[in-house]
């Protein structure tokens, strides 16, 4: 225990340190710093504004918590993948003579202090804007962060370390609590949709005896109902069954026999775990099953050119390979999208009610996703990490470009579902709407190069947020330059050719930044 | 003394490894050979008690699970993974400390200075490269002092200084009386080590030899004559 108490301390300490050697650290400090202090003036208005600060509507809201967070705690850790094992922790902790069972509350300070930050703002909320005493906060305090813990800690021991229950019961367990939260979202959507919908009805669902004495759930709000609301017959029998399975369950964790058969289990996570990381930091949208379940078919390009051109063809017979081609989940994200525009505008009539402003709702709304979504990585990302990319003779311009040109067929094909509903509802003339369509297309070519362009003059210097930070910067540039053109362009001639003066000037603005852009694939360092 | 008895390990259906024993006797250099697939590494990681297994490891006479057994066993994984906010020393104190290891200072520093990490000690394990890793997970393995020790290609991204090194090290720890097995492909490396060697395939161990049955034989031969590669080289 020495050395993970060792392992603990040096962590956290040489993380420390490194972080106040890294500006991009306070930078999300103060970020962080003002997004509370946003939290907390908006709270504030709301309870001042409201009447809204009654015990009863705390206790409604920590009920609505409790639903959320234990059930799903307590399916991940019986699924064994509530804890996060780092590959490092297999190596290093796993072989070392330390019992499996202190290794797993190793595992779970992380879920423990997220317990203490918890408890911590409930206390404070609940003495702050909920009129909750001092006594009544300090109870609130104790039993989640006291009791909660040594309940979730027997938990994982028993979920984890229990090595004579067949997998079939852990199975069956998931099951049952899937099923369980199945039923109460649908109770309580039955009651939503049987009456009017209003915070007060929930305030009741909660304090029904059935959802109270709820094994382990429904005996927590018991709890919180105690504390905050007084005694009542079914309170008081809920918390007292709180506190005895608590009892029990810590009993039954202490005495269980544990060798350390759940070491595989933890290492197949922790190897998963680090894989999904790595895609997520370079920005690969994964979907885990999917990728495990992955076929891909068999199917054959004739390169027609060579040098750069190969790059475009290699990535075309992988897109033919996969059986949804060059189509995913954006596709269709933006099929949604484009649907629901079009619904939107032809149940609220917006033809005859924006007159002839209707052209730019949609490139307003393509827009506005464009700018606030970050994107994902495809294909084209990776090229950039295979050496071969720099060692074929081509200049880095036509490299990207080929590297890049499938993402603009994705984008062409996106930007029609997007655009084309809208278009039709609102009576768009089909060269706008073309002009649409490539609006979008120039905006997502303008995320993707200056998105690049953001890693090349800043490198890792402000981190991944950095970045972000500097590509949306950016981007915002370039379509408020755009704009201004667009507004200038319909003043002074027409409106389409406002449209017209858009698209061409974010065209030259994006061409702009992808050739500068283009070094990244000049040396493989430039990214490093 | 490391003691595998009838280990097996299924994956679903899969049996990746097929009741299989052996013995390595104190001061004794194991090697497991086999090719690609046939069950190395999952014997490893289930003495190093990675995975669920049927059957028994004994390490000086100890179920291998015991935490006296774990105490005075040494691991190197076939792929170093290093604590990102740890620097080298730390990794070395982290595991004094997780074992009670007897190291002391002097020892640490020149078991860092003999892989020559001497002056990397206060690098971060996410600023060290694949190479400084492994080497540093050999000399964690090292530093518990151990009375047996699992090799899992060791030799794997080590410069040739650092391998000569490691040979001798085997060597070493041989003298002492420690039980080594190192499980790897370069048979070239392991030549003038090994006492005991265990070919497997399929999950089986097809051959044992031990070098005095071995005689002069080549340990390449040896290894095709069994599994029955290399006709074409």
């Amino acid at each position: 225990m020495k050395g993970l108490a060792y392992l603990y301390q040096r962590t956290i300490l040489n993380r420390v340190k490194k972080a106040l050697k890294r500006p991009a650290a306070y930078l999300m400090a103060v970020f962080i710093l003002l997004y509370v202090l946003l939290i907390w003036n908006s709270i504030n208005t709301m309870m001042a504004d409201g009447d809204f600060n009654s015990t009863e509507n705390y206790v409604t809201i920590l009920s609505i918590l409790v639903y959320l967070l234990i059930p799903a705690n307590l399916i991940s850790y019986a699924r064994r993948r509530g804890l996060l094992f780092r590959p490092s922790e297999v190596h290093f902790v796993f072989s070392s003579p330390v019992s499996p069972k202190k290794v797993l509350m190793f595992a779970g300070v992380k879920s423990f202090s997220v317990n203490i930050l918890i408890g911590t703002v409930i206390a404070v909320a609940g003495a702050i804007w909920f009129e909750a005493s001092l006594l009544q906060a300090f109870m609130c305090f104790l039993f989640f962060v006291v009791f909660e813990s040594i309940l979730e800690a027997s938990a994982i021991i028993f979920c984890y370390g229990n090595e004579k229950l067949p997998e079939v019961f852990f199975k069956g367990l998931v099951a049952a609590m899937y099923l369980f939260m199945g039923a109460v979202v649908a109770a309580a959507a039955f009651l939503m949709i049987t009456r009017d919908p209003s915070f007060g009805l929930l305030q009741e669902f909660f304090s029904m005896a059935a959802i109270q004495l709820v094994p382990v759930v429904g005996w927590n709000i018991a709890a919180f109902r105690l504390i905050f609301l007084g005694p009542d017959t079914v309170s008081l029998v809920g918390t007292a069954l709180f506190l005895v399975s608590t009892a029990l369950m810590f009993l039954a964790a202490w005495r269980m026999e544990c060798t350390g058969a759940y070491y595989e289990d933890a290492m197949k996570f922790a190897d998963e775990y680090q894989e999904r990381r790595a895609k997520q930091k370079k920005g690969v949208a994964s979907i885990p099953w999917l990728d495990k379940h992955r076929k891909f078919k068999q199917a054959s390009v004739e390169y027609k050119g060579s040098y750069a051109k190969a790059i475009y063809y290699r990535q075309m017979l992988e897109y033919k390979k996969n059986p949804t081609f060059i189509f995913g989940w954006n596709t269709l994200l933006c099929l949604g999208l484009g649907a629901l525009i079009g619904a939107v505008c032809y149940f609220n009539d917006a033809f005859r009610e924006l007159g002839p402003g209707k052209i730019f709702i949609v490139p307003g709304v393509a827009s506005y996703v464009v700018f606030i979504f970050s994107g994902y990585a495809t294909k084209w990302s990776k090229e950039l990490e295979n050496p071969y990319t720099y060692l074929i003779p081509d200049t880095p311009l036509k490299k990207m470009w080929y590297a890049t040109k499938i993402e603009h067929f994705r984008s062409a094909v996106d930007g029609v579902l997007i655009t084309l509903p809208g278009s039709i509802v609102l009576g768009v003339s089909p060269a706008l709407t073309a002009l649409t369509v490539l609006l979008y297309i120039c905006l997502q070519a303008n995320r993707l190069y200056y998105g690049m362009l953001a890693d090349v003059l800043i490198g890792n210097l402000l981190g991944s947020t950095g970045r972000t930070l500097i590509k949306t910067l950016l981007q915002g540039i370039a379509i408020g330059i755009a704009g201004a053109a667009a507004v200038i362009a319909g003043i002074l001639v027409s409106i389409e050719a406002g449209f017209l003066a858009m698209v061409v000037m974010m065209g030259a603005l994006t061409f702009a930044g992808a050739a500068a852009a283009s070094v990244s694939f000049a040396k493989m360092e430039a990214l490093d | 003394m490391l003691e595998v008895q009838s280990l097996k390990k299924k994956y679903g259906r899969f049996i990746a490894v097929n009741n299989v024993s052996f013995t390595v006797l104190d001061g004794q250099v194991g090697i497991l050979l086999g090719p690609n697939g046939a069950g190395k590494s999952t014997i490893i990681k289930s003495i190093a008690g990675l995975l669920r297994y049927e059957g028994g490891v004994g390490i000086q006479q100890m179920p291998a699970r015991d935490l006296e057994a774990k105490r005075i066993f040494g691991y190197v994984p076939e792929l170093p993974a290093m604590f990102d906010a740890l620097t080298v020393r730390e990794h070395i104190e982290y595991v004094r400390r997780a074992y009670n290891s007897p190291i002391t200072d002097a020892e640490a520093a020149q078991l860092l200075e003999r892989f020559e990490l001497d002056d990397k000690q206060d690098k971060l394990g996410n600023e060290l490269s694949k190479g400084m890793m492994q080497k540093v997970s050999i000399c964690c393995a090292l530093a518990i002092k151990p009375k047996v020790i699992l090799l899992d290609e060791p030799m794997v991204g080590l410069d040739p200084a650092a391998i000569k090194e490691l040979k001798e090290v085997v060597l070493e720890l041989k003298s002492q009386g420690t039980t080594v097995l190192i499980s790897t492909h370069m048979l070239e490396m392991v030549k003038e080590l090994w006492d005991v060697m265990f070919i497997m395939e399929h999950g089986e161990i097809v051959g044992t030899f031990t070098r005095e049955q071995a005689k002069d034989a080549d340990i390449e031969e040896l290894f095709f004559q069994i599994t029955g590669g290399g006709e074409k080289e």
